[in-house]
């Protein structure tokens, strides 16, 4: 986000979204949240927090993880629908790997240990 | 297509290229899984992909993520914001193309740490009469090539998690 920061120009805007680990987690929780979140890129921190840390300005997080979920199923229920012919086309290992990586983020959703958000703020000037 | 190792020669050329590859050993090393991972995933044939994105989410727009046409739109808001737009992490190009076709104009730049998905969105854009308004930049977002205060708006899709 620091990178970010920078090559904003004044007054211009972050927005986006992010897969997080739910504040207030214990080590423990945080440990189980981030076996079954994203695995593509390392920090699942609170993006309020690093919007902060970054420089930013009128920082704006909205709790999206009900939609979310319903993103989640949609993926898994069309996978699960597509079965055979994903199955045709792909690793037999990559079918079940995709569909193992889905279901885990939802597991995560239910149990209250990750969140999505969307995330807008600004450059001051 | 210009293949740069050099950060200063990337921020001339960026506006004048439309393909720009900002590439080390240490990016390799780095990110070695996650790239073997994407290169994967952009080499499978699109065709069953497409039925499963439509049949989720009612459209086919190349999703590598979770952020489906829905939240899509509560990014494409923001294109009022003057200056270029920077979608960081672009994967296939989303929702960078949607904000290109809305933003008229403006150019917008995709970048990502994976090659493959980004020719992905070049050919995607093809023939569309914005594909002059999309640049495509293949480096490490964490250490980005551009100018201080480049942009007027930066949009991520799940590249910060
Ligand atoms: C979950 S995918 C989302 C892709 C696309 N925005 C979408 O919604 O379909 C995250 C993307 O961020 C990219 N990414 C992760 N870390 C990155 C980095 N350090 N620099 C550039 N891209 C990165 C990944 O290669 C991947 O394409």
């Amino acid at each position: 986000m620091g990178a970010s920061h920078t090559v904003l120009k004044g007054g211009g805007i972050l927005a986006g979204y992010s897969i997080h680990v739910r504040p207030t987690l214990s080590s423990r929780e945080s440990i189980n949240a981030r076996e079954l979140g994203p695995s593509f890129v390392g920090g699942l921190e609170d993006p309020g927090y690093l919007a902060k840390t970054a420089g930013f300005v009128d920082t704006r997080v909205m709790d999206v993880t009900p939609h979310f979920r319903e993103t989640c199923i949609a993926w898994i229920e069309a996978m699960e629908f597509f079965e055979e012919e994903l199955r045709a086309e792909l690793d037999q290992s990559d079918y079940r790997d995709e569909l193992r990586n889905k279901k885990d983020m939802l597991c995560g959703i239910d149990k209250g240990l990750l969140m999505r958000s969307l995330i807008v703020c600004k450059k001051e000037g | 297509m210009l293949f740069l190792d050099d950060v200063f020669l990337a921020r001339i050329m960026l506006f004048s290229s439309r393909y720009m590859i900002l590439w080390s050993s240490a990016i390799n090393e780095k990110y070695r899984e996650h790239l073997e991972r994407q290169r994967r995933r952009y080499s499978r044939p699109r065709d069953v992909w497409s039925k499963v994105e439509r049949h989720a989410f009612g459209r086919d727009v190349g999703l590598n993520g979770y952020t489906s046409p829905s939240e899509a739109k509560d990014l494409v808001e923001f294109v009022g914001v003057p200056g270029p737009v920077l979608d960081l992490g672009s994967g296939g190009g989303w929702p960078g193309k949607e904000i290109l076709i809305k933003s008229e104009q403006r150019l917008v730049v995709a970048m990502d740490i994976v090659l493959d998905g980004l020719q992905e969105s070049q050919r995607g854009m093809a023939d569309t009469g914005d594909e002059e308004r999309f640049r495509c930049v293949v480096g490490d977002g964490q250490s980005l090539p551009f100018a201080a205060e480049s942009f007027g708006l930066v949009l991520h899709a799940d590249a910060l998690c």
